[in-house]
C-alpha cells in the first residue's frame, strides 16, 4: 500500500491523516493547550506541532492519570485548562511549518518523570536537546516508521520528531494486538522500528515470516538485549540494529550499533566514566529540572565499561546490584539467562530480605502465550547449567505482566 | 505428622529434590545442613517460603538446624 503524503495512520481504526490534512488543521488552529494531553494520537501531535510555533513552555500529560496523580504533580483543574493563543498560521506547506518551528528558540517541552524521592520531577527541554539526534536529509525522506512508544513519553517524542522533520509516514503500532503487527509491517512497508527490548520480546512469538523491507531496528528505554536482537534478525534479515541511550533527564545522548554505544566526538569532554565505572554527564547537556541538585556532573546510575575499540558497553544500573550472601549480583544478567528458556517471554529479578543471606533472589516470569504450569524446577535446572549457584533465583513467581515505570523501566521490588 | 509438619516437610523436600533428585527421607532429628547438605542459599529459600506460608520468620530468634527445631520454632512463634 502506498503511503505517499500520509502523516499518521492507525490501521486498526482505518484512520488516515495526510500531510495535507495536517497542514489544514494547523492553519485552522487558534489555541493550543498548555498541558498537552493524548486523548487522540493525531490531535496530540497536531497540538504538539502547533505548540512548537510559539516561544512558550508546554508540558505533556498522560490521558489516564487520575486526579490524585495530577495532584501529586502539583496540577489542578484550572492549570489544565490554560491555553496559548497561536499567532499567524498561514502556512502554504509543511516545509514552511518546519522552517518556522526552527525560528522559535524559546519553545520548551516538559515531561514528568519518576524521581528518586517519589514525587515526579518536571524536566523541560528545548528543541535543540529534543532533536539532538534527529537526522534529516534526502536519504531519510522515504522512511516509514512503525510507532511503538507511548506518544507522551520521551522516546515517543524522539521517534515522532525524526519522522515529522523528514515528513515520513508514521504507522501506529503502540498498543496494537501483537498478532497483527507483522501483517501491518508488511502491508504498509514499514522500514524503521524503534521500541523497547520488552516490546520486541513480546512481539517475537507472533513473528512468522521474513520482513525484508525493514531497514533499521532501534532499541531504547532499557538495557540492550543481545539475545532478542539476534533472534529478530531471522525475521528482519536486512535490518541494521541500533541501540540508543537516552533518558528524560538527559535527552538522547548516545547511540551505537548492536550492544555498544559511542560517545560522539563533540561530547567527549561532557560525557565521562567515573572511577567506579559510572557514566556521568555534564549538566550543560541536560534539560532543566526541578530538583535542587546543582552538581555540575549528573550521575546516571548506569555502570558501563570501556571497550578496546573505544565504544562503551552498558553493564547494569548501579543501584540494582543485589547482594546475596556477600555476592553482588546483576539482575540483568540473570534475566538474560532466564529469558533464554523457551517458555518464558520476560522476567524480572529482585532481592527479598531474609536473615540467612541478606537477600534471596526472586524471579517473576511471564510465560509465552499457551504455556502454563510450575516453572520452578525447570528454571532451576536450566540456570544450574549456566550460572553460579548464588545467582539462581530461589523463588519463582508466574505473573501476567511486569510492572514498569512511566518511562518503561522495570520496577524492581 | 500433623498438618504443619507435612507442609514444612514438603518445602524441605522440594528444595532438596530440586538440587539432588532421588530419594528423600526426613525425621525429627534430621539436620538440614549436615544430613541434607543445605547451604546458606537453601536455608534462605526455606526461610522465605516458610514465611510466605505461615507469616513467621523461623530464624528471627535463633539459628535452627533440625526439622524438629523448625517445627518447635513455628509452634512457639505462633502462640
Amino acid at each position: 500500500m502506498s503511503l505517499m503524503g500520509f502523516f499518521w495512520v492507525e490501521p486498526e481504526k482505518d484512520y488516515f491523516k495526510s500531510y495535507d490534512d495536517l497542514l489544514q488543521d494547523i492553519q485552522s488552529k487558534r489555541f493550543v493547550d498548555k498541558y498537552i494531553k493524548n486523548n487522540n494520537n493525531y490531535n496530540f501531535f497536531l497540538d504538539l506541532i502547533c505548540s512548537m510555533l510559539t516561544d512558550r513552555q508546554f508540558a505533556l500529560i498522560d490521558k489516564d492519570w487520575s486526579q490524585a496523580e495530577l495532584n501529586n504533580l502539583g496540577l489542578n483543574e484550572i492549570d489544565l485548562t490554560e491555553n496559548v493563543k497561536l499567532e499567524s498560521n498561514d502556512f502554504f506547506s509543511i516545509d514552511e511549518v518546519l522552517n518556522r518551528i526552527s525560528q522559535y528558540k524559546e519553545w520548551k517541552l516538559g515531561f514528568y518523570t519518576s524521581g528518586t524521592t517519589g514525587r515526579p520531577k518536571f524536566i523541560s527541554h528545548n528543541l535543540g536537546v529534543l532533536s539532538r539526534n534527529v537526522k534529516t536529509g534526502s536519504r531519510f525522506q522515504k522512511n516509514i516508521w512503525g510507532f511503538c512508544y507511548n506518544p507522551t513519553h520521551f522516546a515517543g517524542i524522539q521517534v515522532f520528531l525524526q519522522a515529522f522533520f523528514n515528513q515520513n509516514s508514521i504507522i501506529n503500532l503502540f498498543n496494537m494486538d501483537y498478532s497483527i503487527v507483522e501483517r501491518t509491517i508488511k502491508k504498509y512497508a514499514i522500514s524503521h522500528l524503534s521500541a523497547t527490548p520488552t516490546y520486541y520480546r513480546s512481539l517475537y512469538p507472533f513473528l512468522h515470516e521474513s520482513c525484508p523491507l525493514v531497514e533499521r531496528i532501534t532499541f531504547g528505554g532499557e538495557i540492550f538485549d543481545d539475545q532478542i536482537a539476534q533472534m529478530l534478525i531471522n525475521y528482519f534479515p536486512n535490518a541494521k540494529i541500533t541501540n540508543v541511550y537516552a533518558s528524560t533527564e538527559l535527552g538522547s545522548v548516545l547511540a551505537g550499533e548492536g550492544n555498544t554505544l559511542k560517545i560522539p566526538e563533540e561530547f567527549k569532554d561532557r560525557i565521562k566514566i567515573s572511577e567506579d565505572g559510572e557514566l556521568v554527564v555534564h549538566r550543560s547537556l541536560m534539560g532543566e529540572d526541578t530538583s535542587l541538585d546543582n552538581d555540575l556532573w549528573f550521575s546516571t546510575g548506569d555502570i558501563v565499561t570501556n571497550e578496546p575499540d573505544g565504544t562503551i558497553k552498558f553493564i547494569s544500573r548501579k543501584t540494582e546490584m543485589i547482594n546475596v550472601g556477600g555476592y553482588k549480583i546483576n539482575p540483568h544478567e540473570i534475566e538474560g539467562i532466564i529469558n533464554e528458556i523457551h517458555e518464558i517471554q520476560d522476567s524480572i529479578v529482585y532481592g527479598r530480605d531474609n536473615r540467612i543471606t541478606g537477600k534471596v533472589l526472586v524471579a517473576e516470569v511471564v510465560l509465552r502465550p499457551g504455556y502454563t504450569g510450575d516453572m520452578e524446577r525447570k528454571i532451576f535446572e536450566y540456570l544450574s547449567g549456566h550460572l553460579q549457584p548464588w545467582k539462581i533465583p530461589r523463588m519463582i513467581k508466574i505473573t501476567d505482566s511486569i510492572d514498569r515505570t512511566r518511562t518503561g523501566k522495570k520496577v524492581r521490588k | 505428622m500433623n498438618h504443619v509438619e507435612e507442609q514444612v516437610k514438603k518445602i524441605v523436600e522440594d528444595i532438596y529434590k530440586k538440587k539432588n533428585g532421588g530419594a528423600f527421607q526426613i525425621s525429627k532429628s534430621t539436620s538440614l545442613r549436615n544430613d541434607l547438605g543445605f547451604d546458606s542459599f537453601d536455608l534462605a529459600e526455606l526461610t522465605v517460603k516458610i514465611e510466605d506460608l505461615f507469616g513467621i520468620d523461623i530464624f528471627e530468634n535463633r539459628i535452627v538446624d533440625t526439622f524438629e527445631q523448625i517445627i518447635n520454632e513455628l509452634t512457639n512463634l505462633r502462640e
